[in-house]
């Protein structure tokens, strides 16, 4: 198990937004996350990813306690998030956002002075890794443009790839085609499908069917809990989930 | 006398631009909110003002400053950085307004409302007649250490997380980094090379009192980022040239011309409105951000 | 004496800040950022009852009203000229930060041309009263009970009126206030107004109590945040309360100060220090809703 999360629960103002969440997720599979509008999918994504803290509960990863672990010591460990409305920086292009996510960065003070052979190296191999990454997306024209300049979905796709350039041993993605052309959804899918031998996925996502084509396994919330899990073909048939979607 | 004019604004717009590049860093590049930034320049000042008059020399005195400013950003830096935009602002200005009280009210220490007189100028009896002129020098080849060291922070892994900072705070945390140690950081380097600026300001004027300390100082610096573009070192050059020129330039008409309205009135009402109509119709200012084509 | 003392000036200066932190604190919580220029819509009122009471000649209660309408139309007018004009621009809050600054800088110098920079006084009668061994000024019973008289109105215009519904409706969700069909721009004018009304008067009673400056307003600007943050950006009730605590905190801290032959002009260190705990211990205020930074 890569990530156990253990009865979380999570209130806003009285309103239980998770109500006692558990989910363990296995090495190297993509999960989906569905529900219906606040059934808490993002709350739980915000808090697996520390940028909310549970009222109660535990999240480990990879074997360590990360509960309540500020969102980028999370990210440290190998976590990688997405954010539902694509978040990308206005005053950088696309490269310059890629080279951002990378975590082998020489960001410190002391190296921009005094250490700059090296800088340049990692610079230079920085670059190299999210040339390649971004080919892989099919960006990689785009490099010198604003990242805000590209098209929805292009912006969808940069932001998987600033995920993936960061390296992680998991990554939360939350809505990766929402509002993206069906052909483009399932390359962004097909592109994740790939990565899979290197990371674990765990998917938020309001398009079901791409989810039952591409995930192994599928989670359901409603109104703060999981009321179903299983394969996609398991899912489908589940009582509680039709009467989910169906009755409200 | 009208060389004297020409030096003595060219002296001014050097030291007004480092304080301009200094803030950029913290809200062009960071969007770090000082409205204190007089409270820094004013440390330099008096520091080394203060240790100038026990013998110390310029530079030990400018370092000095540095350090001491570095100290107290950090100090304001930490209970407010982590917290909200706006709490920043309030608390750089309110710092402003009691450091010079300090500089005001204690008086066995910085003698208070009547300044300090007769700093000492640096290497004075070497260039005597051409004083003017080596301080020009002095200045300029500060201001350009400032401009290229402002410049390679920027174009380098560390600016790129105080732009990304700058754009989406909690997005940046998301790929590992503690954006609360970049702003703290920045924040420092700007409170020292405002210190640097005010150290300049003491030993040019020879004199300093806490009424050159006032918030409009710091306003102006903002008039001077913002119409020259912030976000571009250049640009805010551009711009303390041209709020000094105009600054200055009032000083130096009001000995010809009778104008209708009080000229240190003016001044102030004019920034203000320079302020308010580059925000509303021209946000970028004059010379835009440029696009960052990366180091390599 | 001095404990008597102490207390009447406390009240009095918290009755002076409490309808400035008010005023503050409502155009805070609805345009969500904080208005600097605040300081001189306070000077601003302060000088337009001086033209009434002393240019005029007439009672300093009809220049206090004349403060409330101009200073509130002054309001709208910063809304109408620069802040609408950059929500309609798409800028953010950070962007109306500075331009309160800017509109500061342009009305506290044109203030300063017109009266000139030093102090002036309104034309009133100073009839002093004794109780438990403190003085009090008749004056000082007028800004303690009209605080009071005005603290009631907003509570019942907040919470029993059409238009204080709407405004907290504004406030909290635009979007859903403007579905609900409140006309936002429209509640918007009314904020304005009462916010800057609120400065004017709150500018009469400090110029009433000490003197006019065109610093007047730039003066108390830092005690009102403070007593804004302590309270809890935008919370009615959190600034009442706050206003009075930092009304105490400033009188028996210079008291204090004097005591320890600390010089007093450190009085704007006080609310200096209260700001700096607020936002160590608890940055949300004491009435204020816990939000993420």
């Amino acid at each position: 198990m890569i990530l156990e999360v253990n009865d979380i629960e999570k209130s806003f103002g009285g309103i239980k937004a998770l109500d006692g969440v558990s989910v363990s997720i296995e090495n190297n599979t993509i999960s989906g996350l569905i529900g219906p509008n606040g059934s808490g999918k993002t709350t739980l994504l915000n808090t697996v990813s520390g940028f909310l803290a549970p009222d109660k509960g535990t999240v480990y990863f990879g074997g360590k306690d990360i509960t309540s672990l500020p969102p980028f010591q999370v990210s440290r460990l190998g976590m990688t998030r997405t954010f539902q409305i694509t978040r990308l920086f206005r005053g950088m292009t696309v490269l310059e956002s890629m080279l951002l996510a990378s975590k082998t960065q020489d960001d410190g003070l002391f190296p921009v002075f005094f250490n700059r052979k090296k800088l340049m190296e990692t610079e230079r191999r920085d670059v190299q890794k999210a040339v390649e990454i971004l080919d892989f997306l099919e960006i990689e024209h785009m490099k010198h443009e604003y990242a805000v300049a590209l098209s929805g979905g292009q912006q969808k796709l940069l932001s998987l790839g600033m995920a993936l350039m960061a390296d992680p041993r998991m990554v939360l993605l939350d809505e990766p085609v929402a509002g993206v052309n069906p052909t483009l959804a399932n390359k962004i899918f097909e592109k994740v499908m790939l990565e899979k031998e290197k990371r674990t996925f765990l998917v938020v996502e309001h398009n079901i069917d791409i989810l039952m084509n591409f995930c192994d396994i599928i989670y359901v919330m409603n109104k703060g809990r999981i009321v179903a899990s299983g394969t996609p073909d398991e899912v489908q048939r589940n009582e509680t989930v039709i009467d989910v979607y169906l009755g409200g | 006398m009208l060389l004297d004019y020409v030096l003595d604004m060219l002296v001014y717009i050097g030291i007004f631009a480092i304080l301009a590049i200094s803030l950029n860093l913290e809200f062009g590049y960071t969007r770090l909110m000082n409205f204190g930034k007089v409270a820094f320049f004013a440390t330099g000042a008096y520091t080394s003002a203060l240790l100038s008059m026990t013998g110390a020399s310029f530079i030990e005195g400018m370092a000095a400053g540095m350090l001491i400013s570095a100290l107290l950003g950090l100090l304001v830096a930490l209970p407010t950085l982590r917290l909200r935009a706006d709490y920043l602002a309030i608390v750089t200005i309110a710092f402003g307004e009691i450091l010079r009280l300090f500089f005001l009210n204690e008086v066995w220490f910085t003698n208070g409302p009547m300044g300090i007189r007769g700093i000492p100028q640096p290497l004075y009896s070497v260039f005597d007649n051409d004083y003017m002129l080596f301080y020009v020098l002095l200045v300029y080849t500060t201001l350009i250490i400032c401009y290229l060291f402002a410049e390679r922070i920027v174009n380098s892994p560390f600016g790129r997380v105080l732009k990304a900072i700058r754009d989406d705070e909690e997005a940046v945390q998301a790929f590992g980094k503690n954006t609360c140690m970049f702003k703290i950081k920045i924040f420092i380097i700007g409170s020292s090379m405002a210190s640097v600026s005010g150290s300049l300001f003491a030993h040019y004027l020879a004199f300093i009192s806490p009424d050159m300390f006032y918030p409009t100082v710091t306003f102006s610096v903002w008039t001077m980022m913002v119409i020259g573009g912030s976000a571009n070192n250049l640009g805010v050059i551009a711009g303390a040239v041209l709020v000094q020129v105009f600054e200055r330039g009032t000083r130096f008409l009001k000995d010809f011309v009778v104008l209708p309205i009080e000229p240190s009135n003016l001044r102030v009402i004019l920034i203000g409105l320079l302020l308010i109509l580059f925000l509303l119709y021209r946000p970028d200012g004059i010379i835009k951000e440029e696009k960052n084509r990366g180091l390599l | 004496m001095f404990l008597t003392q102490l207390v009447i000036n406390s009240v009095v200066t918290g009755s002076i800040y409490v309808l400035i932190a008010i005023g503050l604190t409502i155009v805070y919580r609805v345009l969500k950022f904080a208005n600097f220029s605040h300081a001189e819509l306070i000077t601003f009122g302060a000088y337009m009852a001086y033209i009434v009471n002393v240019s005029l000649g007439m009672d300093l209660f009809y220049g206090a009203l004349a403060a409330f309408l101009l200073t509130g139309a002054l309001g709208i007018a910063t809304d109408r000229l620069v802040f609408k004009k950059l929500r309609k621009n798409g800028s953010n809050v950070i962007s109306m930060m500075i331009a309160s600054i800017g509109i500061g800088l342009v009305l506290r110098q044109s203030i300063q041309e017109k009266w000139g920079p030093n102090q002036v006084w309104y034309d009133i009668e100073t009839r002093t009263f004794e109780i438990f061994g403190g003085s009090i000024t008749e004056m000082q019973v007028y800004i303690i009970l009209i605080s009071i008289a005005l603290i009631l109105i907003l509570h019942f215009m907040f919470t029993r009126t059409k238009l204080g519904k709407a405004m907290r409706g504004v406030s909290d969700n635009p979007q859903l206030a403007m579905a609900s069909g409140i006309d936002t721009e429209k509640i918007l004018l009314w904020v304005w107004f009462i916010g800057g009304g609120l400065a004017g008067i709150g500018g009469v009673f400090r110029g009433a109590d000490t003197r006019l400056v065109p610093l007047l307003g730039w003066e108390i600007i830092l005690s009102a945040f403070a007593v804004v943050i302590l309270g809890g950006i935008g919370s009615f009730y959190g600034a009442i309360i706050a206003a009075y605590i930092l009304g105490f905190a400033e009188n028996f801290g210079v008291s204090i100060l004097s005591d320890l032959s600390i010089s007093t002009g450190y009085r704007p260190a006080i609310a200096f220090m209260i700001l700096i705990i607020v936002l160590i211990v608890r940055p949300s205020g004491i009435m204020g809703k816990k939000e993420a930074a």
